[in-house]
């Protein structure tokens, strides 16, 4: 295993820039998310990683080494992509042992390390058929085995559970955490979905338009969002946002939104007065009558969806 | 009272269904029964009479004097084993011949390049000209006495005399150590067979090249596999079956192979004769059967064996 290190990264693609100036730092056996929307860059991030695609700026380290001038091969890093990209025409064992087979490691051996894998991941009985004749989370696991059999430096996982239902996905995230603390490998992960990404990472990269916003523990990037997208990308129901004005009326701050008035006690930032926009999550806000807040508001439909019921207004 | 009513009753949907199955099979079936299974069956019958080509419109045409004449005919010729073997030969190599040269011209022009659609429709040209003129065309480049190929290469000292390639039938080139006896003619051929129709197989080894996802050889690539393993392990797995399809198609098609022989060799090498009606249509039933019994063994291996490859 190694450690990554993504020094100030550029690349473009014509005239459209796919990634200005990005610069990560993932440890050792560190499990790191990749998260933004469609088109920000992070899957161009990890191809750059893999070595399938070249930057036009900036340098990939490998535990301190750059790597750019190696192939994938030499880079010696497994991926997982969104559409598993099994090969078809081979049986389970011969895709999990191709990386093997292709790096002319002795037959037994590459016997004995895909049976290992196939145990790993509960797949043995499997092992004669072909992608085809696999379900969509049998196929994901195929494609789990084909990068684990080879113990490389850095997993690079493309959105892997996207392709799969809504139950498995929720299963499959815990096995994988599980499978995590199990190798303790140093993973990178490219995921749109903010589920997975709070709660499979150790740290959460958030991406937009090319550029990193945000690096820090989910709690962090929960807690402390950088910046108004990072806190409304994050987090379901989306968080509140409301414009206003802060003004100091004696010891404290206040805040007057368009018809309510918070005072601000507590906070853990440095004040001015002047135009703001504060964020609330929506589990932060309680029904009462406590007095120090007045805000109300008109419920246009209500969800109610197992212990949570969503409120619009 | 009950009402009586006198309704014509509603045929039920499977039969209405059936008629209209009938009817919408009747064209396709009409058409196949005149071009297909008439022609078979007419062909069988000529085979079976002594017909020659004075005999076409006259009334015999239709007794049944029939006879296995024809048929032991072609079979007791003293040349039919090496005429058919020929056949097969010529059948078997012009049909590999034009599927690697078509093979190789697709995976050249996969990748993107400058003028890609140029050259993608220029490698077409071979099969899409007339057969006529690429057949007048070659028999002039090769010619002994006008021929530009021969000119060129008893000029630079390369032959020491020009070489007749479509009208001998042996070349014997003696080297140093053995005397090597080469089917002239019909290497010839075979190589004007390969180039006319490598096309037709590379637009179809160039559809599919084009089908295989890329994500494929991004994971080989990652995997750790050369650009040779690439072509070996992926490649050529995913064109089995289109390969496979293509050696059938080219395989029937070379070995019916009539006018480009013709055109090229006008005979000379020892091909075509006499007008025996008869005797043709025994020669065209024993390709039939041959093609047959071909066709079998084909669907029997090879293309359940490329079914295992999707």
């Amino acid at each position: 295993m190694a450690s990554l290190t993504v020094k100030n990264i550029t690349k473009r693609f014509g005239k459209i820039t796919a990634l200005s100036q990005a610069s990560l730092h993932v440890e050792d056996g560190e499990f790191c998310v990749l998260l933004g929307p469609s088109g920000c860059g992070k899957s161009t991030l990890l191809n750059i990683i893999a070595g399938l695609i070249s930057q036009d700026e900036g340098t990939v380290l490998f535990d301190d080494q750059p790597v750019d001038q190696l192939s994938p091969r030499e880079r010696d890093v497994a991926m997982v992509f969104q559409s598993y990209a099994l090969y078809p025409h081979m049986t389970v064992a011969q895709n999990i042992g191709f990386g093997l087979r292709m790096r002319q490691v002795p037959k037994t051996i590459i016997q004995d390390q895909v049976l290992e894998t196939a145990r790993l991941l509960g797949i043995e009985e499997l092992l004669d058929r072909k992608p085809k004749e696999l379900s969509g989370g049998q196929r994901q696991r195929v494609a789990m085995g084909r990068a684990l059999v080879r113990r490389p430096k850095l997993f690079l996982l493309d959105e892997p559970l996207s392709n799969l239902d809504a139950r498995l996905r929720a299963s499959v995230r815990v096995e994988l955490r599980q499978l995590h603390q199990q190798i303790r490998g140093t993973i990178t992960y490219v995921t749109h979905d903010q589920v997975e990404a709070m709660t499979l990472g150790d740290k959460v990269v958030v991406m937009r338009g090319g550029r990193i916003i945000q690096i820090g523990s989910p709690e962090i990037i929960y807690e402390r969002p950088a910046d108004t997208f990072v806190a409304t990308f994050i987090g379901s129901p989306e968080m509140n946002l409301y414009q206003g004005r802060t003004a100091k009326s004696g010891e404290h701050f206040s805040f007057q939104g368009n018809g309510f008035k918070i005072e601000l006690k507590n906070v853990p930032v440095e004040l001015m007065e002047g135009a703001v926009e504060i964020g609330m999550r929506p589990e932060d806000i309680e029904i009462g009558q406590k007095g120090d807040i007045v805000f109300q508001a008109h419920a246009e439909m209500l969800r109610p969806f197992s212990s949570l019921a969503s409120s619009y207004h | 009272m009950p009402l009586k009513t006198k309704k014509k009753p509603v045929p039920n949907l499977s039969s209405r269904e059936a008629r209209l199955a009938f009817w919408m099979l009747a064209p396709a079936f009409t058409i196949v029964i005149v071009i297909v299974v008439f022609p078979v069956i007419w062909n069988i019958w000529l085979s079976l009479k002594p017909v020659l080509l004075g005999d076409l419109r006259g009334a015999s045409l239709f007794s049944f004097n029939l006879t296995l004449g024809n048929f032991l005919k072609v079979f007791t010729d003293p040349n039919f084993s090496t005429i058919f073997l020929t056949t097969i030969i010529y059948a078997t190599l012009g049909s590999v011949l034009s599927i690697i040269l078509g093979l190789v011209a697709a995976l050249l022009v996969q990748d993107e390049f400058p003028g890609r659609s140029l050259v993608r429709g220029l490698l077409l040209s071979p099969y899409i000209a007339p057969v006529v003129a690429v057949t007048f065309t070659w028999s002039f480049i090769l010619d002994p006495q006008l021929g530009v190929l021969n000119w060129l290469a008893v000029d630079k000292g390369l032959f020491s005399q020009p070489i007749p390639f479509l009208s001998q039938r042996w070349w014997v080139l003696d080297l140093p150590l053995i005397t090597v006896r080469i089917p002239l003619a019909l290497t010839s051929v075979i190589l004007f067979e390969g180039w006319r129709y490598f096309p037709f197989a590379f637009l179809f080894i160039l559809a599919r090249l084009q089908a295989i996802p890329d994500d494929l050889y991004q994971a080989s690539v990652v995997d750790g596999a050369s650009p040779l393993q690439r072509f070996r392990h992926i490649t050529l797995p995913q064109l089995y079956m289109v390969l496979a399809n293509l050696f059938l198609f080219r395989f029937i098609w070379t070995f019916n192979k009539f006018d480009d022989i013709f055109l090229l060799t006008r005979g000379q090498a020892g091909t075509f004769g006499e007008f025996n009606i008869g005797a043709s249509s025994a020669v065209a039933i024993v390709l039939f059967v041959t093609l047959a019994a071909f066709l079998i063994v084909y669907f029997r291996w090879i293309v359940k064996e490329a079914q295992d490859f999707l």
